[in-house]
């Protein structure tokens, strides 16, 4: 009995026992699922996090990033860099990193388009500009040449003219219409030079007295200069462009002075060369058109065709282009003794030559003149009426002389000719006979 | 010497003669004239060039072409240069224009004696 009352007092405390045990080792196993379905929460909602702000991140990148790369793309100069805010929980992550990275070689990859783009859009401008710039300055130079051409081709003319007709009159006219075809001659040469283009006239070696002339031809009131004379001569290769220079600066001092004033041209022979120098009694320059034209002539400031303005002084320019192109000096300055502009120009040593080439002996002159027989019987039957009016001379004798009537460049040729025979034939009486004869 | 197609004219004939465009109509190219004794200072570089040739002529008289051929200068130029240079006393004519000139016919006798000779 006590066995059973043992046993079952034993039994249910071993049950209890059993039972406190089981539930004591589940409460546990409770608790450590607990934790670790806590601690799991916390991952998922930090990984949550993670993803929100990634997302966040992305739509940061996507809508306002990028688009804004693309905007800084399209629009040349709106400067924004990449700029987005990083969330907390992405702070020194791999991700964040590699995002960056991201947005950066995004931003660089337009940075580059863009470059590219502004580049080839300069290069493509600064082209079509150059190309504008060559074109009107060809248009210019062929327009201005094409001038020249025929201006110059007016003026051999002319000079044929003169020669062959003999009249007041005829002589009158042909220098009435050779006065504007030279200033015309320099009006255009000026375009000529400043678009690029070369004098196309050729001149040979030439004393520094006949340069001054031969720019004195181009100008109006050539006869208010008055000059000095040199004998030294001015290589061919250079005297087209000092007499076109040295012309522009007469003009200049002629244009800017009182017509009752004169406009002097002195030669100063240095070591290193000959000054010309041009003095007016005009209006002084100011100061500022003194730098300007000093700018100018000196050649610093060298502008383009298309850069001459409203009123070009395209003289001015010419002059300074030749200086510049052939060798020789161009210097102004204000006041001058009389109280206008002194322009200096300045020619070297290697634009002179020691002396003026030999002019031609009369026999060798006269010579080519005879020979022109074509010269005489197109004269003739233009001058029976000019000279009729003047003077009864030329209507004698037209039968038994096949020499045309005295009073015409042919017949005096002729005249000059036989003179000169006769004296180299009988030297012992020079030039005395032709001439004995003509006395009474 | 110059071809055809240049310009023998650098200087141009109305500089040569300082504007003027008149000559005396008794100076043809024909016409002799002579050296004066006259006060040469001042002078141009063309009027020189002119007196320069009677300088060479020895005394003689020159024709108004002669010098034109001489110095190649337009024969029209040279007869107002000489003009110019007779009104300055520098050159003279021997012959007054249209005084004890001997008549034409027998000037053409004269030269058809010439050339019997000839």
């Amino acid at each position: 009995m006590t066995d059973l009352i043992q046993a079952t007092s034993v039994v249910p405390s071993v049950l209890a026992l059993a039972a406190g045990g089981t539930a004591w080792r589940f409460w546990g196993q409770y608790r450590r699922e607990r934790r670790t379905g806590d601690r799991l929460r916390e991952q998922a909602a930090e990984f949550a996090g993670r993803q929100r702000a990634t997302e966040d991140v992305l739509a940061q990148l996507t809508n306002g990033v990028i688009p804004g790369l693309g905007a800084e793309a399209e629009r040349v100069g709106t400067g924004r860099g990449v700029d987005f805010a990083l969330p907390e929980p992405l702070v020194n992550t791999l991700l964040a990193q590699r995002l960056t990275e991201l947005a950066n070689s995004a931003a660089h990859t337009v940075r580059k388009v863009q470059y590219d783009a502004q580049t080839s859009t300069n290069t493509q401008i600064t082209g079509a500009q150059q190309a504008a710039q060559e074109s009107s300055r060809a248009a210019v130079r062929a327009v201005s040449s094409a001038m020249v051409g025929m201006a110059s081709k007016l003026s051999q003319r002319v000079s044929q003219g003169v020669r062959r007709h003999e009249g007041d009159e005829a002589y009158e006219t042909l220098v009435g219409i050779d006065h504007p075809t030279q200033q015309m001659l320099l009006v255009a040469q000026n375009y000529v030079v400043l678009s690029g283009g070369k004098l196309s006239r050729r001149w040979p070696a030439t004393p520094m007295t006949d340069v001054v002339r031969a720019a004195m031809g181009s100008i109006e009131e050539f006869e208010r200069v008055e000059h000095q004379d040199l004998d030294i001569a001015v290589t061919s290769r250079a005297v087209g462009p000092v007499v076109h220079a040295l012309a522009v600066l007469l003009d200049n001092a002629v244009r800017y002075s009182p017509s009752t004033s004169r406009v002097h041209v002195a030669f100063q022979e240095g070591h290193h060369g000959v000054s010309v120098i041009v003095d007016d009694a005009g209006l002084r320059m100011n100061d500022e058109q003194l730098l300007w034209a000093r700018a100018i002539l000196t050649g610093a400031q060298r502008d383009d065709i298309n850069q001459l303005g409203a009123h070009p002084q395209t003289g001015l320019r010419a002059a300074a282009a030749l200086a510049g192109d052939y060798g020789f000096r161009i210097d102004v300055e204000a006041p001058n003794p009389f109280g206008g502009t002194r322009v200096y120009l300045f020619l070297p040593k290697s634009l002179l030559t020691a002396a003026a080439p030999p002019r031609p002996r009369p026999a060798p002159a006269a010579a080519p003149r005879t020979t022109a027989s074509g010269l005489a019987v197109r004269s003739r039957a233009r001058n029976t009426s000019a000279p009729a009016a003047g003077r009864p001379a030329p209507s004698r004798n037209p039968a038994d002389r096949q020499d045309p009537a005295p009073g015409r460049p042919a017949v005096a040729a002729a005249w000059a000719a036989g003179t000169r025979s006769a004296r180299t034939q009988d030297p012992s009486d020079p030039s005395t006979t032709p001439h004995e004869g003509a006395r009474p | 010497m110059s071809g055809p197609r240049r310009d023998p004219d650098l200087v141009r004939p109305y500089v040569r003669t300082d504007g003027r465009v008149r000559a005396h109509p008794d100076v043809r190219l024909e016409t002799v004239v002579l050296a004066a004794s006259g006060p040469s200072a001042g002078l141009g570089a063309d009027a020189r060039a002119v007196m320069g040739l009677f300088d060479r002529a020895g005394g003689g008289g020159l024709a108004v072409a002669d010098i034109a051929a001489a110095l190649e200068f337009p024969p029209s130029a040279v007869r107002i240069i000489v003009s110019s240079l007779i009104d300055e006393g520098l050159l003279t004519r021997p012959v007054p224009a249209g005084a004890g000139q001997p008549e034409t016919d027998l000037l053409q006798e004269v030269l058809r004696g010439l050339r019997a000779l000839v």
